[in-house]
């Protein structure tokens, strides 16, 4: 899924029921929507703002009244139906989330997109860094706060884990190798998920990712003890360069190096 | 707005000798393998706070507002830093002052219904001033946003926020962050790990040929 600032604006009138039902994961993945949102330069100042929010350049209050004063300018009134010019939609009480200049419904979606933003930039780095994936080869699915209502995430992961499978994955505990396909699987159980293969698969959800080092991953079994770190260290200039160090390091100097290692592993 | 700050560490001897041997690239791989365990670390400890610290909402009868979970989720590595996407964390490098930036005084919550919602986000609320000496005389003249609630006879008042002017002083608060002897060793940490893979893998590598 790419970044909200790389995704592709996309106008609707469609309620967030209708939106799953009629675009298929792929087209949302790569769109930037919002149900009942159909000016293109609203979403196109939402996804800057989700952008600018996300990289910590703006606080949500301010975030928020851009946000407020581009409805303004656009003529959007909630109790009318929308954008002047819309048709089909139904009117919002102010306030409540289907306004879409509410403090709920602004609160959502800045929140999601800063968890998403978060995620795929982690993402992101393991793909770009072979060693830290060999070093922490799976991700935990775990709460990072204290919800009122929660959800029973294990209830969506053995129906996720069954819909792949199980490849990658542990059948019991919330933890899975970064390629396994049960990422993706979660992020389409339920009409409350966000279609993401990282986290918040579901709206509102306080749950995350915690990187899972490598012995607790074949401790689990989803990786062999004895497989060893593939690294290109022609294409690597920062490992080569360690590894040049270390082969130009005495024998004594590596055994006192090791040692030193070894009080933080 | 995030709050970022860089990791740093004290070296062991040899390590400290290994380090100083490497060109930029070396470094970087190191500091960004170090910043990233720091982040980890960054996220466990945010998680555990958020578990426990709910004092004000506790005292209002309030539901939690999440922002240190939502803070572990969004921590983050960039480059040899650590990022916490939230200002609250400020308060863990020094004093924090709290100025209303617009509106003409602070709203501070007093009602749980209130509590993690600013004003503008409630309708009803008008002006209320307290203009008897009810608890003291600090409290005359003190002004508060507030509601009405019910009809006619069963019609009640209810203190959503009090109205501060003037600014408020947040004493520092380290503990909103783990110590940076917490974050020293996690960045050990994640050196070590780095250092020991690729020692692994040049042995796998020199096995092979």
């Amino acid at each position: 899924m790419p970044p909200p600032a790389a995704r592709q604006i996309l106008p609707t009138a469609k309620s967030a029921a209708e939106i799953r039902a009629d675009y298929d994961l792929a087209v949302r993945q790569r769109s930037f929507f919002s149900a009942r949102t159909t000016q293109a330069r609203y979403l196109r100042r939402l996804r800057d703002m989700c952008d600018a929010f996300s990289q910590g350049n703006v606080s949500q209050a301010d975030a928020e009244t851009a946000l407020r004063a581009e409805l303004d300018d656009l003529g959007y009134d909630p109790e009318t139906g929308g954008f002047p010019g819309d048709e089909g939609i139904p009117p919002a009480k102010p306030g409540e989330l289907r306004d879409l200049s509410s403090h709920c419904r602004l609160d959502l979606i800045l929140r999601t997109q800063q968890q998403l933003s978060a995620n795929l930039a982690r993402k992101a780095a393991a793909a770009a860094d072979p060693l830290g994936a060999f070093e922490h080869p799976a991700w935990r699915l775990i709460r990072m706060g204290a919800p009122l209502k929660p959800r029973d995430w294990h209830v969506r992961w053995q129906a996720a884990y069954a819909a792949c499978g199980g490849e990658g994955a542990h059948p019991a505990e919330m933890v899975a190798l970064k390629s396994s396909p049960i990422w993706a699987a979660l992020g389409e159980y339920g009409e409350d998920s966000t279609g993401s293969d990282c986290p918040p698969f579901a709206y509102n959800s306080t749950m995350d990712w915690l990187d899972v080092e490598r012995d607790e991953a074949v401790r689990l079994g989803l990786v062999e003890a004895d497989e060893v770190p593939a690294v290109d260290f022609d294409g690597s200039l920062g490992e080569s360069e360690i590894a040049s160090a270390l082969d130009n390091l005495s024998p004594e100097d590596l055994a006192a190096l090791q040692q030193e290692l070894a009080q933080w592993l | 707005m995030a709050v970022s700050f860089q990791v740093e560490y004290k070296p062991t001897p040899v390590l400290d000798r290994l380090i100083r041997s490497l060109g930029p690239d070396g470094r970087r791989t190191l500091a960004v393998a170090g910043a990233a365990e720091a982040a980890r670390n960054t996220q466990k400890y945010l998680r555990g706070l958020a578990a426990s610290r709910h004092a004000t909402a506790g005292k209002l009868g309030a539901a939690p507002t999440q922002v240190i979970g939502r803070a572990a989720a969004g921590t983050i590595a960039r480059e040899d830093c650590v990022v916490v996407p939230h200002p609250l964390f400020k308060r863990a490098f020094g004093d924090v002052t709290i100025a209303p930036r617009t509106a003409r005084a602070l709203a501070i919550p007093m009602h749980r219904d209130a509590y993690g919602h600013g004003p503008r986000t409630m309708s009803g609320l008008f002006v209320w001033k307290r203009n008897r000496k009810a608890e003291g005389p600090e409290d005359k003249g003190a002004a508060f946003l507030a509601r009405s609630v019910g009809k006619g006879k069963n019609a009640r008042l209810e203190l959503m926020y009090l109205l501060h002017r003037g600014r408020i002083l947040q004493r520092q608060d380290r503990t909103l962050l783990p110590s940076d002897e917490d974050t020293a060793a996690a960045a050990m940490k994640g050196l070590s790990s780095r250092l020991n893979t690729i020692l692994r893998a040049v042995a796998a590598q020199k096995g092979a040929s």
